[in-house]
This record gives C-alpha cells, sequence and structure tokens, in this order.
C-alpha cells in the first residue's frame, strides 16, 4: 500500500526474493557440512548443487506464494486483525511444523531404507545403511520428488489444509451462534472425531498387522 | 554430547538448586513489584497473567511427544520435528484464533486460543499416525511402558526389535492435543495481556483514537508474544533434553524445573515489554 | 545430528571476538544518528553493518555453547536470542537517542536470567550458560535495532509508528503503514533468527575452521540486509533506499564469494561432474 503497488504484483515479487534466500542458504549449508567433514574424505559434489538448488527453489515458490496468498485472503477477505507479516509468520512456521511432522517419517524410513523390509522400524544397528543406487544409477536428492510424490508430500499439504480449513471454517460459520462458544464447541467436537478416527485406525493396524513376536513368547514371528 | 565435560550424567531428576530457586523467587517478586510500581493494579495483574501464561506453555510442551530425527526413521516414538518448532506451531495457530476472537472477549479468546493449538495438534498426529500404519505399514508403539495407560493396549509385541518404539499410541496423541491445548491457552493469554495494556496507554501517548493505534498495538502484542513463546519453548527443549514421549514418559516428572524457569523468565521479560510505553517521549 | 560437535582449537580468541562485536555494531548503529542531525536518510545503511558485526560475534557464541552439548540443535540458540532480544530492542527504542545503550543493558539483564533458569533450575550445569545466553540476548537486540533502523532510517519509537501511505493522491499518515504497526518487525524477527544460528549449524563437523564459520556469518548478515533493504523503499526515501539495497548487495557477493572459495581450500575434494557426451552415431 505503502509503494501503490498492486498486492497479487507484491506477493509474487516478495516469494521470489523469499525463494533467493532460501537458495543461497541451502547452497551455503549443503557447502559448510560437507567441507567440515573432511576427515571422512567426502567430497563436495558441485553438480548436485548445480541441479539441486534450482529445483528446490522452485519448490519453495509454490509453498511459500500459496502460504503468503492464503494469509492475505484471511486478511483481507476474513478480516483477521492481524497484519500480513505476522500472519504469515503464524502460518510458515504451523506449515514448517504440521508438514515436516507428516512428511518426515515418510521419507526417512521409507526412501532412505528403501531395501529394509515393509512394516517394521529401522533398528538402530541399522541406522547408517541408507539406499545408494536408485532406480537409475546412484541415489541423489532429486529423485526424492517423484518419491515422495507418491504419499509423503500429499499427505504433508492435506494436513495442513485441515488445519486450515477447520480453523476458518469453525470460526467464520459458528462463531455467531451461542454468543461465541458455537465455534468452540465444533472445534472440541473435531478433535473428538479426530481421536475417533486415530483410535479407529490404531487398532485396526494393531489387528491387521498383527504382533511381530506372540506375546509372551520368545521366537520372532515375521509379520 | 558433551565433547567439554558438560554436566554429568546423574541418575534421576535433578531439582534446581538452593540458589537457582532464591534467585527465582526473588526475580518474581521484583517483577511483580517493578509492574506494580509502573503501572499500579492493572500493571500487576497483567504480569500475573503472563506468568500464569508462561507457566502454561511450559508445562504444555510437556505433553507433546516429539521424537526428533530417531522418529523420522520409524526408531522412537513420536513426531518427527524437533521441540522449539512444534510447540511453537501449535501456540502460534492458537494465537491466531485467541487474536480472531478477541473482541469477543477473555473467556471466549482463550477457549479459542486453547482449541486451535489443540485442533492443529489433533490433525497433525492423526496425519502422522496415518504415514506410519498406511504409508510404513508400523503399527503405533511405545518403547517407555509397556501398556498404554488409557487404553491398556500392551506394547512389547509390537515394538520392532533393535528399536526404541515408533509411532504414537494413544497417550501420546492425547498428550499431543492436551500440550497444543495448553500452549495456545497460554500463548493467547500473554498476547491478550499485552493488548489490553497497549491499547489503554497507547491513545493518550501517540493522540489517536482506539481503532487507530490498533496495528500498532496489535502487531507489538502479536511479536512479543511469539518472542515469550519460543523463550519458553526453549527452556522446555533443555529440560527435556530434546526429545520425550509424552505425558507416561518418565522424563516428565522433570516438569516442576522447567514450570519454575517459565515463570521467572516470563515474568521478567513481561515487565520489560508491558512497561515500553512508559519511557516514550521521556526523553 | 549424528556428529560429535568438538570446539575448533586455534583462530581468533572469543573475549576479542566479544568486544569487537560489541563495540563495532553499537558504534555502527549509532552512525545511522546521523541520520536525526543531518535530517536526510543516507546513513540507515550503517544498522545492517551493525547486524553483520554482531551476527560475527553472535557465531562464535554460539559455537562455544554447543560445543558443550546442549542435548537439543543449535536453532534453539537463535530463537531465545532472538525472542529474548526483540523485547529488550524494542524497550531501547523508546529511550530515543540512548536506545542502543539501553538495548544493550536490558538485554543482558533478560539474557542472564534465562542463562541462570537454565543452569539453575533446569540444571543445565553447563560453565558458560548464563555468559552465553546473556551475550545471545545482547547480540539479538543490537541485530534486531540494527535491522529496525535500516529499515525505518531511524531507531526513535516514535518515529517508527507513524507512516505515509498515498490514498487517492494525498499523502495520510497512517499507524498501519508504519515499520511497528505493518508488522515489520516479525520478518526481522524471524530473519535475524535464522541468520544467528545458521552460520555454526552448517560448518557443523570434525573439520570446522573458524574463519569460514565467521565468513559465512558475515554472507549471512548480508543476505539478512536484502530483504530489509528492499523493505525499506516503503519506509525511507528512494536513493537511500537504493544505497542500502548496493551495499547489500556488494557485501553479499564479496562474502559468498570467498565462502566458496574457503570450502574450496577446507573441502576434501571438489567434484564436478561433466555431462556424458554421447557417443557419435548413437549409443
Amino acid at each position: 500500500m505503502a509503494m501503490q503497488m498492486n498486492p497479487i504484483l507484491a506477493i509474487v515479487l516478495g516469494s521470489a526474493l523469499a525463494v533467493f534466500v532460501q537458495g543461497v542458504y541451502a547452497t551455503t549449508a549443503y557447502l559448510g557440512r560437507t567441507a567440515s567433514l573432511a576427515k571422512f574424505e567426502q567430497p563436495v559434489y558441485i553438480d548436485i548443487l548445480k541441479s539441486m538448488t534450482t529445483v528446490t527453489m522452485a519448490h519453495a515458490f509454490v509453498a511459500v506464494f500459496a502460504t503468503v496468498t492464503m494469509c492475505h485472503l484471511i486478511i483481507s477477505a476474513l478480516g483477521h486483525p492481524f497484519p500480513l507479516p505476522l500472519l504469515g509468520l503464524i502460518w510458515g512456521i504451523a506449515l514448517g511444523a504440521a508438514g515436516s511432522a507428516t512428511g518426515n517419517p515418510f521419507y526417512g524410513k521409507e526412501r532412505q531404507y528403501q531395501h529394509q523390509k515393509f512394516g517394521a522400524g529401522v533398528p538402530i544397528s541399522a541406522s547408517g545403511n541408507i539406499v545408494r543406487y536408485a532406480e537409475a544409477g546412484e541415489r541423489n536428492s532429486l529423485d526424492n520428488g517423484f518419491f515422495s510424490a507418491k504419499l509423503g508430500g500429499p499427505a504433508s499439504g492435506i494436513c495442513f489444509g485441515l488445519i486450515v480449513f477447520f480453523e476458518l471454517w469453525r470460526t467464520v460459520i459458528f462463531e455467531p451462534l451461542a454468543a461465541g462458544w458455537g465455534a468452540i464447541i465444533i472445534g472440541v467436537v473435531a478433535i473428538l472425531i479426530f481421536a475417533i478416527i486415530d483410535r479407529y485406525i490404531e487398532v485396526w493396524a494393531r489387528k491387521t498387522f498383527g504382533p511381530y513376536v506372540v506375546p509372551g513368547a520368545t521366537e520372532e514371528v515375521s509379520s | 554430547m558433551s565433547a567439554l565435560g558438560g554436566p554429568a550424567k546423574t541418575a534421576g531428576v535433578q531439582p534446581p538448586t538452593g540458589m537457582g530457586l532464591v534467585i527465582s523467587i526473588v526475580l518474581i517478586i521484583i517483577a511483580f513489584a517493578l509492574a506494580y510500581f509502573l503501572l499500579q493494579i492493572a500493571g500487576l495483574l497483567a504480569v500475573v497473567g503472563i506468568t500464569v501464561g508462561g507457566i502454561l506453555i511450559g508445562f504444555g510442551v510437556h505433553f507433546v511427544p516429539v521424537g526428533g530425527a530417531p522418529a523420522a526413521m520409524g526408531q522412537s516414538p513420536g513426531i518427527a520435528t524437533g521441540v522449539p518448532m512444534l510447540a511453537s506451531g501449535a501456540g502460534l495457530a492458537g494465537l491466531f484464533a485467541g487474536a480472531w476472537a478477541a473482541p469477543l472477549g477473555l473467556p471466549i479468546a482463550l477457549a479459542s486460543g486453547a482449541i486451535g493449538g489443540g485442533l492443529l495438534m489433533a490433525i497433525t498426529c492423526t496425519m502422522v499416525n496415518i504415514i506410519y500404519i498406511f504409508g510404513m505399514g508400523i503399527p503405533a508403539a511405545s518403547g517407555k511402558v509397556d501398556k498404554d495407560p488409557i487404553t491398556g493396549d500392551t506394547f512389547p509385541e509390537y515394538k520392532t526389535q533393535g528399536t526404541e518404539g515408533h509411532g504414537l499410541p494413544f497417550i501420546s496423541w492425547v498428550g499431543g492435543v492436551i500440550g497444543g491445548a495448553l500452549g495456545g491457552l497460554g500463548g493467547t493469554l500473554i498476547y491478550l495481556e499485552f493488548l489490553d495494556i497497549y491499547q489503554a496507554q497507547m491513545p493518550a501517548l501517540l493522540s489517536a483514537t482506539g481503532e487507530q493505534i490498533a496495528p500498532i498495538a496489535i502487531s507489538l502484542a502479536g511479536v512479543f508474544a511469539i518472542g515469550m513463546f519460543l523463550v519458553n519453548a526453549v527452556l522446555v527443549a533443555y529440560n527435556i533434553g530434546g526429545t520425550i514421549e509424552g505425558p507416561h514418559d518418565p522424563k516428565f516428572k522433570r516438569a516442576p524445573r522447567a514450570i519454575i524457569a517459565s515463570a521467572v523468565a516470563s515474568a521478567i521479560a513481561g515487565v520489560f515489554a508491558i512497561g515500553l510505553l512508559e519511557l516514550v517521549g521521556v526523553f | 545430528m549424528t556428529v560429535q560437535v568438538e570446539v575448533g582449537v586455534g583462530g581468533i580468541p572469543h573475549n576479542k571476538i566479544m568486544i569487537y562485536g560489541l563495540v563495532g555494531s553499537l558504534i555502527l548503529v549509532y552512525l545511522t544518528y546521523l541520520n536525526e542531525i543531518t535530517g536526510t536518510e543516507y546513513f540507515a545503511f550503517f544498522g545492517g553493518l551493525a547486524c553483520v558485526a554482531a551476527l560475527i560475534w553472535g557465531t562464535d557464541t554460539i559455537k562455544i555453547l554447543c560445543s558443550y552439548g546442549l542435548g537439543t540443535g543449535v536453532p534453539s540458540a537463535g530463537m531465545i536470542a532472538l525472542g529474548s532480544g526483540t523485547i529488550a530492542a524494542l524497550f531501547g527504542a523508546t529511550t530515543g537517542v540512548f536506545a542502543p545503550i539501553v538495548a544493550v543493558i536490558i538485554a543482558a539483564f533478560i539474557g542472564a536470567v534465562c542463562g541462570l533458569m537454565a543452569n539453575h533450575v533446569v540444571r543445565m550445569d553447563i560453565p558458560v550458560m548464563v555468559v552465553s545466553l546473556t551475550e545471545l540476548a545482547v547480540i539479538g537486540a543490537i541485530t534486531v535495532l540494527g535491522l529496525i533502523a535500516m529499515v525505518g532510517g531511524t531507531f526513535n519509537f516514535l518515529d517508527l509508528v507513524i507512516g505515509t501511505t498515498v490514498i487517492l493522491g494525498f499523502a495520510l499518515q497512517t499507524f498501519e503503514a508504519s515499520v511497528i504497526g505493518g508488522g515489520i518487525i516479525a520478518v526481522i524477527f524471524m530473519l535475524s533468527a535464522i541468520a544467528i544460528q545458521h552460520a555454526f549449524n552448517a560448518c557443523l563437523g570434525p573439520g570446522e575452521k573458524q574463519d569460514r564459520t565467521l565468513m559465512l556469518a558475515a554472507e549471512c548478515g548480508f543476505l539478512t540486509m536484502i530483504p530489509v533493504a528492499i523493505m525499506s523503499f516503503a519506509f525511507v526515501e528512494f536513493i537511500p533506499a537504493l544505497i542500502s539495497l548496493l551495499v547489500s548487495v556488494i557485501g553479499w557477493a564479496y562474502t559468498y564469494a570467498k565462502y566458496i572459495e574457503l570450502s574450496k581450500r577446507d573441502a576434501f575434494a571438489w567434484l564436478d561432474a561433466k555431462p556424458i557426451i554421447e557417443p557419435k552415431g548413437g549409443a
């Protein structure tokens, strides 16, 4: 507003700037850690730097642009009192927490330990034994995009989307009811519904997958 | 990981030192006295509110099941993120909801904040379990207890050999939601206390109406609330040593230490935040 | 984080860096006061240079603190630094010309309280904890104050809450379009929090060398200055903002190039794979 710029153009330029900063941080982090591990004779692969950085920046641009646009709409269309940078900070941190919580295990276990048997955690003794050869030769981080797109990525997006949706939906629709308490009651109901869903799938998993060991016996039964 | 002679690892929970307790009590009294001196009863009530908010955050973060990097590999139960970021995510979503409901009065705003934080954690914990169960085929199992205190599920036979457990057992899920709710509640309380003080003082100071100074009051209150949230979350992270499984974890017994630390840090920081406007125009 | 944290030997002693950092950044922040004296805004970029000096000091402090084995990650140190420093910085901003000094004193107090809580109540029992958290809070406060001065041209609170917007051709003074009212503090908060902890976190490892880490700290500082300079176009005149932007970009390009050079020096091997040449006539 102070600079007389169209809000959408401002969001695009702002996202581009943020993605530039993110790309630089990514390159310095990669160079720094690998150079500090010279004792273990780890080389610095410059072709990884050249090929990965732009892809990461592109993914980040989509994420940042979508989040900032969402915050802008929350302020201008739904009337939230916070200024845009503050709201961006809040939803950015929430996105990081929720998205990382959902996506991390999928990449960490399924992709990195793809040769471990499906259906069990990774024992601590096998910790360093990650997959080094992937679909077409040596694995590098660029392959993770197509792998995570199968479950981890969309699940993180759905998690964050559900959070934002339920927050906004319960407030906008139900706050006028019951002198403001309507939104609170619906929120409690939503939490209880998620508790039931969670309990259901937990019990389903125990019944369908079965135990690793027969309770009380000492030999292992493969599941 | 103590390369330079860090804390001596003794068994059991070490209580705060005598000097620590004395300093804590002295600092809280100083904070309350300073608040009363600067802003009389309004200031004292505000600092009490901020201290209570800090305690709620400090206590609430202990409920959240944080697994760290091993959880991402299916080696330990909990959510695969770090303590400050996960706690902040929940608390800030609560702050978002609470700030939106602020015009409706204190009880509704606080309840909104609590529900906001609790809802984020409920959805996140459910999605984490979905990933573990449907994406990786791993049922939930805790490594610290043999039976779930709430549902009675037994864990030893569902735990992969060689790991500390994996996934989110129901007690951890409930712990996560409670932690998010308490964090959202505490964060919203701190924000509302700041907002009240600033909205009472600023119109006279800047010779403007209440609505006009609202952006400044909201911005300042919001940034300070986030800052205090992070300070409390980091102190709790120091307390639990990075990972915790939830309320059933033996590490949970360390909570009283963090409550005292949070109370003091919040009170001192809070006093400076509300005394901010007293000095405008003095120099 | 499975890499053992060890203190790099050699290099400039920490106390020397601390004195240069503290005195240097304070002088640089005060240089922005030339804006008030000369009535222009050309000296705003000194605030950003103060931020760079403070970050170099802060990286060394975090290195010393984290080599004792905190049990939690490095980013938490940056969060607690900024959380306590922001309150002190804005408190200091209300005192006009004494802002940097007051901010340093208040930040030292809040940081010491957090350190005492962490050591004596939460029982981290790390020898340098109190001193380190005090230093970190001071660094956080100076960083925030310097960047605020760069964005707004001044570190005076009363000038930071007024901004101009142009509606229908008329320039209006509003609170909403100001540095504080527009929530710019939130952006500065997060940029600084990431910058403080990135340099050490990225250079962690047995082969960590102080000159490379500090060069990365300077690069993070200049990188932080770039978005802040772009934001300042909305609050200061065009030419001063352009000067800020040029200083930031040139400083960043220089430190980034030097950092890559130092990484090349320290790395085990620097492998640049060539594209596979297709044999003539098809494979």
